[in-house]
């Protein structure tokens, strides 16, 4: 028997009928993955390539046209407890506090705790996205910044096998993005579970992640490679800048998105020298070495 | 700045009051002292007075009068204005909670069901529209009551915005909000009382509040019509008496009861409102 990773998702195909005539857009063709244990794994890829409806096929929220997913060896069927999602635009309910929200998922997952216990995990979770003295607020009175803190710690409160995240940092400013990841490192670090996240941030991806799965531009998106992201935990943002190895991967992937997903096969023949030119937006060149 | 505003607000507003009362005063006094040239111009000038708009000093002492002893109850044709009154809302009242028991759960399943919203939309189109004072004699020959008619005419009315608010409240809910209650494996039942109804819940009061201001309004017209209790009945007896102190009277007191029912609602509104 083959060993099958932790999420195992299975030649998912995603197609919608054509909005006149009788063909079909295909989405994504065929994606196939896995995400080993405690893993923490990020997908990039361009706008339109399918990667939330993918995320949304995990979580249970969509249904695939065909193909599977696995989560711990159990077949997706339907949105579940095992799978928390921390959604892109952070998901809250604006008509319960902060603390309101995460009890409201903690009582869902924990049925049988105590009032008292339920309030307390709920604390803990908050406090520990440092969320104290705003537990009371609702979310039209928090800053992005906070709102995403709570579905954060919304969604590690209900201890889930496996978190999905949908974009979590992209409506955010740069200083918040750096201070959230960290705190989502921290907490990820001390809980152990297993993390698929969705970006197009490629910094983002090899700050965070142990795996970047890239996708192809749609229509028609495949997984067109995964690269293992083997750079020293724990990371440091400074130093990590210092490294000739992140470089070579960060090249790679940019490579990989500028080449509208279709050069990674060649890209990782070549192993690309961070010195050659490749063929990146203006802006994103300002920020390379020379 | 703001508390200033409201200062002013409330300086220009008792200024209009008094202005306003003051000029109604004068003319309606000036107009009884006209000449009276003759025994018979006096006759016609007395008789005349009688039909006059009376002055707000005989409306406010006539209201004092009133307001002294409310409940007072002498027979079927003299009832106190709060007797009266208490009628009226019992009447709206009842019919306005009936109409909230049936309007916010079939709100609810058109809400719900897109099936359900495109199979009951055209009698809602039809139905809303009449007037409900209309239904009045379908009511009596059905009920065979005029109190009960007129309970059925305020449940009729206040139906129609309870039951459209509800259903494109609740049609409206985003979808990440029930996106969160599956992932949590929330059930059905309730998702619609922890996300469904509290998401709704503004929507549903804007209606409630359209809908007490309405029965509020056609109580009036339909107790003119059923006669026998109730302020729109006591409106129209004054009228009959030619006592149009009594009617000014009771028309400042409808104004009354109807801004303190909506602010009611409104301030319920607040409670279930939030910023998305």
């Amino acid at each position: 028997m083959t060993h099958t990773p932790f999420l195992f998702v299975d030649r998912l195909t995603k197609t919608y009928p054509e909005p006149r005539g009788k063909g079909e857009v295909v989405v994504f063709r065929d994606v196939s993955f896995g995400v080993e244990k405690g893993a923490f794994a990020c997908m990039i890829g361009h706008s339109g390539c399918g990667k939330s409806t993918i995320l949304n096929i995990i979580a249970g929220l969509t249904p695939a046209t065909s193909g599977s997913v696995f989560v711990n060896g159990e077949r997706v069927t339907a949105p579940g407890l095992s799978r928390g999602v921390i959604f892109q635009n952070h998901g809250l309910l604006p008509w319960k506090t902060a603390l309101g929200n995460v009890v409201f998922s903690v009582k869902a997952r924990f049925p049988d705790w105590p009032r008292t216990r339920v309030l307390e995990h709920s604390l803990t979770y908050l406090h520990m996205v440092g969320l104290e003295g705003a537990e009371h607020r609702r979310p039209s009175e928090l800053s992005g910044g906070m709102r995403q803190r709570v579905g954060i710690a919304r969604a590690f409160a209900t201890e889930p096998e496996i978190l999905l995240m949908d974009e979590p940092f992209g409506a955010l400013d740069a200083l918040t993005r750096g201070t959230i990841q960290d705190e989502l490192l921290r907490l990820w670090s001390k809980r152990g579970q297993t993390v698929f996240m969705i970006t197009h941030d490629v910094d983002e991806a090899l700050y965070l992640s142990d795996q970047v799965l890239l996708m192809s531009n749609g229509p028609n998106a495949r997984v067109a490679g995964c690269v293992t992201v083997d750079l020293p935990r724990p990371r440091d943002r400074a130093r990590l800048s210092k490294m000739p190895e992140y470089y070579e991967l960060r090249t790679r992937l940019l490579d990989f998105l500028s080449n509208g997903g279709r050069g990674e096969s060649r890209v990782a023949s070549e192993r690309a020298p961070s010195k050659t030119a490749p063929l990146v937006e203006p802006g994103e060149a300002e920020l390379k070495p020379v | 700045m703001v508390s200033s505003l409201k200062v002013k607000g409330a300086l220009l507003s008792v200024v209009l009051l008094v202005v306003g009362l003051g000029v109604w005063e004068l003319s309606s006094q000036s107009g009884s002292t006209a000449e009276a040239a003759s025994a018979y111009d006096a006759l016609v000038a007395g008789a005349e007075q009688t039909a006059r708009i009376p002055p707000p000093s005989k409306i406010v002492a006539l209201a004092a009068e009133q307001l002294r002893n409310p409940f007072y109850d002498a027979g079927p044709n003299d009832k106190g204005i709060g007797i009266q009154l208490l009628y009226s809302l019992g009447r709206v009242l009842s019919g306005y909670f009936a109409a909230l028991l049936v309007a916010i759960p079939v709100g609810f399943l058109i809400g719900m069901s897109p099936l359900m919203m495109r199979a009951l939309d055209p009698f809602i189109q039809v139905l809303k529209p009449i007037s409900p004072l209309a239904w009045m004699p379908l009511a009596l020959f059905l009920i065979e009551d005029s109190v009960a008619s007129s309970v059925f005419v305020i449940f009729v009315c206040s139906l129609w915005p309870v039951l459209i608010n509800t259903a494109f409240g609740v049609s409206s809910v985003s979808r990440d909000y029930l996106n969160v209650a599956r992932t949590l494996e929330i059930n059905p039942l309730k998702t619609a009382f922890t996300v469904i109804l509290p998401a709704a819940a503004p929507t549903i009061l804007t209606g409630m509040r359209i809908s007490i201001g309405i029965a509020w309004l056609v109580i009036v017209a339909a107790e003119m019509l059923v006669g026998g209790t109730g302020i729109g009945y006591y409106v129209w007896n004054e009228w009959n008496n030619l006592d149009l102190a009594a009617v000014l009277f009771s028309i400042l007191m409808i104004g009354v009861v109807g801004m303190v029912l909506d602010a009611i609602l409104a301030r319920a509104a607040r409670a279930v409102s939030y910023e998305a």
